[in-house]
């Protein structure tokens, strides 16, 4: 039952009303308030705006340079739409295009620039990386999220990239090969460069046997370089008592760590304890995780923050393994 | 549509009386009036029997889409609430936002009427499911689709990145 009556207004008062809206009246989306097209503009991503709706009219064109819609900078692996998909396929075209909108989005920030994501997997050269925090300098970018990134290689532009990154708090390098070689280095460079790193993921879903020793050599530099960490996510194909032990060791601030990913299968007993005592939120290495599966489960854990207090299946997890 | 409604149970409401733009009355429970945050901030100070506000800005069409739409959420958040409450399951949730995404599967005009309406009488619920209709709308299309799907003229602009 409807509570609501509707009648025609009688008596006075009507001459105050503005009676013109016509029903079959055409509206025109350019008489939004600026704020609210600003709003929907920020729903959209970098491609989508710099590609398409800048495009549309002057007016989109003028609000599309609001420093305000570039503080993050997220790219998806795909697109639900295929144009766009298209548009920034895996050929040189779609690299250059791509090159052009994350420089113009960077530049366009002005220094707002917050988090960069970028799970595209045409990404696959450091010039990207390079050119791109070329135009960073002065900006406060917190949050890095790199997957898919084939070609990083140890040269000095990757490392100059690093450098200017001072307030970064949150890196994620994912499914790096060559990163897995030089992640020693890497993990240097970003240590010194990047004090207030507070969050580190290192993801590597390849599982190349070839890369056990440096996986072991990741976990070492880690403990080394990075004592301030809060928060760690390891997926390596290998990782050892040793490693972990020395984690633990020089990371003594560690609130949260994530070894899911890890194939470790032989957890000596007295260092279980040490981390459980340690560490708030524990996600130790299941050996009966698939790797699809694990994929998945990367994925939807990355939509939460790192530091998401301990959850109901964490402690599942511990429990069952005591 | 709302059988959960029943007049005979509970006490009788306070009514608020909001005036479209075109001069229609429309009579509401006081709590789906508060659903606009710009209704509820000078709520409070308004004399009991001079609860009515004249919304300029508002059709009596968009209004009653409006309406419709407060009075949803208000009744299906006082089920979710009642669900919570004697621990049933229930999908109140995902059922709202069905509702919602049927709701707000509208032609353009009227999609521009509701967010004109929404960001007026300051609905956040209601202002962020038509911004994201509209940012829905525009994803995946290229400029000439946009402006043909929003009726906006093209005034040819000069390419910001011609200039590179």
């Amino acid at each position: 039952m409807r509570s609501m009556k509707r009648r025609r207004r009688r008596g006075g008062g009507e001459e105050a009303i503005c009676w013109d809206k016509g029903g079959q009246q055409q509206v025109n989306w350019l008489d939004m308030p600026s704020d609210v097209m600003l709003v929907i503009l920020f729903k959209l991503d970098v491609f989508q705006i710099l590609c398409y709706a800048q495009f549309v009219c002057s007016s989109w064109l003028q609000l599309a340079k609001d420093p305000f819609l570039y503080r993050s900078i997220l790219v998806p692996d795909r697109y639900n739409s295929k144009a766009l998909d298209l548009l920034c396929s895996n050929n040189k075209k779609g690299m250059v295009l791509g090159l052009r909108v994350l420089k113009d989005a960077v530049k366009r920030s002005s220094g707002e620039l917050k988090e960069i994501s970028l799970a595209k997997s045409w990404c696959t050269d450091d010039l990207l990386l390079t050119s791109v925090m070329k135009n960073m300098t002065g900006t406060y970018l917190k949050s890095l999220k790199l997957a898919s990134f084939r070609e990083i290689t140890r040269n000095q532009l990757t490392a100059s990239a690093f450098r200017k990154l001072h307030f970064l708090e949150e890196l994620e390098l994912k499914d790096n090969d060559a990163f897995i070689l030089d992640s020693g280095y890497i993990i240097q460079i970003v240590s010194r460069s990047c004090p207030r790193l507070k969050y580190f993921s290192f993801i590597n879903n390849i599982g190349d046997k070839r890369f056990e020793s440096c996986c072991e050599g990741v976990a070492f530099t880690i403990a080394d370089c990075m004592p301030h960490l809060r928060g760690l996510r390891l997926y390596l194909t290998c990782l050892t008592n040793q490693g972990l032990r020395a984690i633990i060791k020089g990371c003594p601030h560690l609130e949260n760590l994530d070894l899911r990913g890890c194939c470790y299968n032989d957890l000596q007993e007295d260092l279980q304890k040490e981390c459980l005592k340690k560490i708030r939120d524990l996600s130790l290495p299941s050996s009966n995780v698939a790797p699809l599966r694990l994929r998945q489960n990367f994925l939807r854990a990355c939509r939460g923050r790192i530091s998401r207090p301990i959850s109901a299946c964490h402690l599942a997890r511990v429990m069952r393994i005591q | 549509m709302k059988d959960s409604f029943n007049p005979s149970i509970e006490p009788p409401k306070k009514t608020v009386t909001l005036v479209s733009s075109d001069g229609y009355d429309f009579e509401v429970e006081e709590e789906v009036a508060l659903e606009s945050q710009v209704i509820k901030d000078g709520f409070e100070d308004k004399a009991v029997d001079d609860r009515e506000y004249l919304l300029f800005n508002v059709h009596s069409d968009t209004l009653e889409l409006i309406i419709k739409y407060c009075e949803k959420h208000v009744s299906s958040r006082k089920s979710i609430s009642a669900a919570a409450a004697s621990s049933s399951s229930s999908n109140g949730e995902e059922a709202l936002k069905e509702w919602d995404e049927h709701f707000i599967s509208v032609d353009t005009n009227t999609l521009y009427d509701i967010l004109m309406a929404a960001d007026y009488l300051n609905i956040k619920s209601l202002l962020d499911l038509a911004i994201q209709k509209v940012a829905d709308t525009i994803h995946g299309r290229s400029p000439e689709q946009i402006r043909k799907k929003f009726n906006i003229e093209n005034d040819s602009i000069i390419d910001p990145w011609a200039s590179e």
